[in-house]
């Protein structure tokens, strides 16, 4: 065991025994803020009931951080206690008015309620997956255009972003042209470069579709909201930082705050940051800057109590004065945290701000952008055709290349990393729904693991050439998504926890993927939710696989032996959170998940019922003694 | 024409007198381009156009719009090779307001002249429609069956120039992007388009072109990749190509075979070209 992780797990045993048992269990939860004041309240629909799984959120005046708990089957919420001082605090919910105040946190507690008013329209507050299932599909040309615009219209972005305004057939035939050739960092490109095929293929008939559904007429879509969290799923505290450029936090509009906005703009710059993120083992969140060139930041390091950022710089080899860009970041077994940065691999040691930087041999190519670490403590780093393997003990490297593929197979682009826990690095062919191994004891070489085709009913609405234009394409589009039967798996998940098993989550087909990383046995978890769009799965020290989805805006917990589901609703709207890492920190798995799209860096911890019970007790006694 | 047909039309056709190179006025510009003349008796098999009076000596013509790697010998080639055929073959050099073609660095896609130079659209596709109309203009053309091919790069320029120009004859595109502002309907000429299967999301965009022009639109997909007929691999041989478009009068007239390296570039872009000529001649 690594220095720190014996320091903390001593620490945590030295307040075992010091502590009483009620002030132990509230360590994760009211350590946060000590000497801080507990923030408590009641959610009641106005002449209705008190409402379970509410989304409160409160913001220090100035502060660049967003804490955010949710009621629970009583109505009732607790947070964390917090720094005294001024706050914005508000609740929200789909399908009722935003509820929201200012508050004065003083004294030994402070209780604010709020009742919530039902919202007639609340088209704009609906989430990616909840915009879908409110699409009209009572006629076989809807289910056809419904089923276009769910394979289409989430890649770049969320598809409440898609819907947000509406325009008349013209309009939508206008921006399915611009969307045509748009790529997912939002620029548009030359109208003689290669358009997206299903895009111009469908664009007559899905413009009509979406000028019913968003134009300026009578719409034919019912909003549907999807359940709300429920009983475990509502234990959660969820911290939301501001990850945009340095100087300022973000103002609390157009960026997925406050629902009735709708879903941020990803056109707008200070929105589009981050790209992933970890947490170190003192609980410090660290998060990547890609696609958004700059001198200041590679990387960023967030004081998860006060939010302050310090930025890192690995500068371009270019001359450029930029500062390299990042996608993965992961943390290692001994708390340090890796990355690719221009070429190369990058080490950060969270302690003491140390970088240090690892050059493959030249013929071994440049490092690419996703990034994992294997149970044996070794970096994986992927992106182009292949991925290279970097053993910190020795500084040694190895180089794969993905298996060889049929020219006619399809696209055989790579996408994201995962380290096993026998050393075996893992990724994903997603066009093609390949997983390939790399073999860490013998260099060089791979396997394909080859997933079933998935299984859609809606395929059968496509005959003809209506078939042919996705079977044409060679596979899911890279920003695109694509065909009717592929999961197009996009970031898998392994180790280092107990686990013999990668996870593939599907992008738009609604399943996650084991592969049994000895037998190479494939096995389908069908999700109990529809259309959240897995993107990255990671497992915990517990073997618990975790999923961020990024058109739905949550995260899921998969208890492989229970085969049960939680769903974790984030705070923010249109979040697009592609990336996810878990940690253990004081013990406690903590999950983080960047916000492409919203400007922010999650960080998740969770309480237990007990704790909860806790806490409430403690903020009755407080109440009853003021 | 069918295929066989057209090949001993070929076989019977002599060699083109060689290209000159020729400069035709786009606005104030002077764009530099080769041309390639039939000789007297080049594709004297062919139909000539009913508006001339038999034994007139109008040809023919078409415009040869080159791909990102300007206009090299491969499209200087491909011109001598419809000269042979019995058109007058235009190949401009849309690279000539600035430096010109530029020998190619590296050899590998997106390299090429117009990529380094940053050509802008609307300037090239103005400098193609002016050599259209300089074709028009020249003595020895039948101006109502000037045709257009135009490869990869040079394929778009051809559909914006097949939009504007409703006294087109024919356009015949190679794994060219097909505009997408909804106008292809108004398309007046019927347009060949030719396609590598390998090059998968630009190829599954014919389907998308047939939609909106219906019969005036038809295609085929090679079991090849990208740049058969002269990308930057140099995988084809210009000057086999003319040999064998010109003697090999027995073959079949079918498609390549697949295998698991892919099919061989110079039968597909044989079977292309003879589709092509087979086409512009109708």
């Amino acid at each position: 065991m690594h220095k720190a992780q014996i320091l903390v797990t001593a620490a945590a045993l030295l307040a075992a025994l010091v502590f009483p048992t009620t002030q132990r269990q509230l360590v994760p939860a009211l350590r946060a803020q000590e000497g801080g004041v507990p923030l408590v309240g009641t959610i009641q629909e106005r002449a209705g009931p008190k409402l379970e799984g509410i989304t409160v959120s409160a913001r220090g005046v100035g502060r660049t951080f967003t804490t955010s708990v949710f009621t629970d089957a009583s109505g009732a919420f607790v947070f964390p206690s917090l720094e005294p001082g001024s706050y914005k605090l508000w609740a929200q919910a789909v399908g009722y008015e935003l509820a929201i105040g200012d508050v004065e946190l003083k004294g030994s507690v402070h209780r604010r309620d709020f009742t919530l008013t039902k919202l007639k329209d609340f088209t704009l507050q609906l989430r990616g997956d909840e915009m879908v299932a409110s699409l009209p599909d009572a006629t076989y040309q809807d289910r056809r255009m419904k089923e276009v615009f769910r394979l289409g219209c989430g890649g770049c972005h969320n598809q409440n972003m898609a819907l947000k305004d509406r325009f008349d057939e013209r309009g939508w035939k206008t921006i399915i042209t611009l969307m045509s050739r748009i790529a997912t960092s939002g620029y548009g490109s030359a109208d003689d470069e290669v358009p997206n095929p299903i895009y111009e293929y469908y664009k007559d008939e899905l413009a009509a579709y979406l000028a019913k559904v968003r134009g300026p007429g009578p719409s034919t879509m019912k909003p549907t909201a999807r359940p709300r969290p429920r009983g475990e799923e509502t234990l959660v505290i969820i911290r939301e930082y501001d990850t945009n450029m340095p100087g300022t936090g973000l103002p609390l509009f157009d960026d997925g705050t406050f629902w009735h906005l709708g879903a941020p703009s990803k056109l707008d710059i200070r929105n589009h940051h981050s790209m992933d993120g970890t947490l170190d083992f003192d609980g410090h969140v660290w998060f990547s800057d890609d696609l958004n060139p700059n001198p200041y930041r590679s990387v960023g390091k967030i004081d998860w109590r006060t939010g302050v950022v310090t930025n890192y710089v690995v500068p371009r080899a270019d001359g450029s004065g930029l500062a390299a860009a990042v996608h993965d970041v992961v943390t290692d077994h001994k708390g340090l945290i890796w990355f690719g940065a221009d070429g190369k691999l990058a080490r950060i040691d969270p302690r003491t701000g140390a970088l240090n930087t690892f050059t493959p041999p030249k013929e071994m190519g440049r490092v690419g952008g996703m990034t994992a670490v294997d149970g044996k403590g070794r970096i994986w780093s992927g992106g182009g055709s292949g991925a290279l393997m970097f053993d910190p003990s020795n500084d040694t490297w190895a180089a794969y290349a993905n298996p060889p593929s049929a020219k006619d197979e399809g696209l055989t682009a790579t996408y994201g990393m995962a380290g096993d826990r026998d050393g075996n690095g893992w990724w994903s062919q997603h066009a093609l729904d390949l997983l390939v191994k790399a073999d860490g004891q013998n260099p060089g070489r791979t396997t394909a693991v080859r997933v079933p085709k998935a299984r859609n009913p809606n395929a059968e609405l496509f005959t003809g050439d209506d078939r042919k234009i996705f079977d044409s394409i060679g596979g899911s589009i890279h920003h695109g998504r694509g065909t009717p039967e592929q999961y197009t798996i996009r970031k898998p998940g392994a180790g280092p926890g107990p686990t013999d098993a990668v996870w593939g989550p599907g992008w738009f087909n609604d399943a996650l993927i084991k592969v049994d990383t000895r037998t190479h046995k494939v096995t389908e978890y069908r999700y109990p939710w529809r259309d959240g769009g897995s993107y990255q799965a990671a497992v915990d020290g517990d073997g618990i696989v975790w999923v961020v989805f990024t058109n739905g805006d949550y995260i899921g917990r998969f208890d492989p032996k229970t085969e049960k589901w939680l769903r974790y609703d984030l705070p923010t709207l249109g979040t697009e959170a592609h990336g996810l890492q878990v940690t253990t920190v004081n013990g406690r798995t903590q999950v983080t998940a960047p916000y492409f799209a919203a400007g922010k860096t999650a960080k998740l911890e969770f309480r237990t019922q007990a704790e909860l019970n806790a806490l409430k007790a403690e903020a009755q006694r407080r109440e009853r003694a003021r | 024409m069918c295929g066989l047909g057209l090949l001993l039309a070929l076989a019977s056709t002599e060699a083109g007198e060689g290209a000159e190179t020729v400069r035709y006025p786009s606005g104030s510009a002077q764009i530099e381009a080769a041309i390639s003349r039939p000789s007297e008796s080049a594709g004297q098999t062919a139909p000539s156009s009913p508006s001339l009076p038999p034994g007139a000596s109008r040809r023919p013509a078409v415009l040869i719009v080159h791909d990102d790697l300007g206009l090299n010998e491969t499209i200087r080639a491909l011109a001598d090779l419809f000269a042979r055929a019995g058109f007058v073959a235009l190949a401009p050099d849309l690279a000539s307001r600035g430096p010109g073609t530029q020998p190619m660095s590296t050899g590998t896609l997106g390299t090429g002249t117009t990529n380094r130079l940053r050509l802008p659209i609307a300037q090239t596709v103005s400098d193609t429609v002016a050599g259209f109309a300089f074709l028009q203009q020249q003595p020895d053309v039948d101006a109502a069956r000037i045709s257009a091919i135009g490869v990869g790069w040079g394929g778009f320029r051809v559909w914006r120039l097949a939009q504007q120009t409703p006294t087109l004859h024919r356009a015949v595109v190679f794994y060219a992007v097909s505009p997408t502002d909804g106008s292809l309907a108004g398309v007046t000429s019927r347009v060949m388009g030719h396609y590598a299967q390998h090059d998968f999301i630009l190829s599954a965009g014919a389907l998308a072109t047939q939609k909106q022009m219906g019969q005036k639109f038809s295609y085929h997909v090679y079991p090849t990749g990208r740049g058969f007929l002269s990308g930057a691999s140099k995988a084809v041989d210009p000057a086999r190509l003319a040999r064998e478009l010109d003697v090999t009068t027995t073959a079949a007239d079918r498609g390549p075979q697949a295998s698991a390296a892919g099919a061989d570039d110079h039968a597909v872009a044989t079977l292309a070209l003879r589709r092509t000529l087979a086409f512009l001649r109708e």
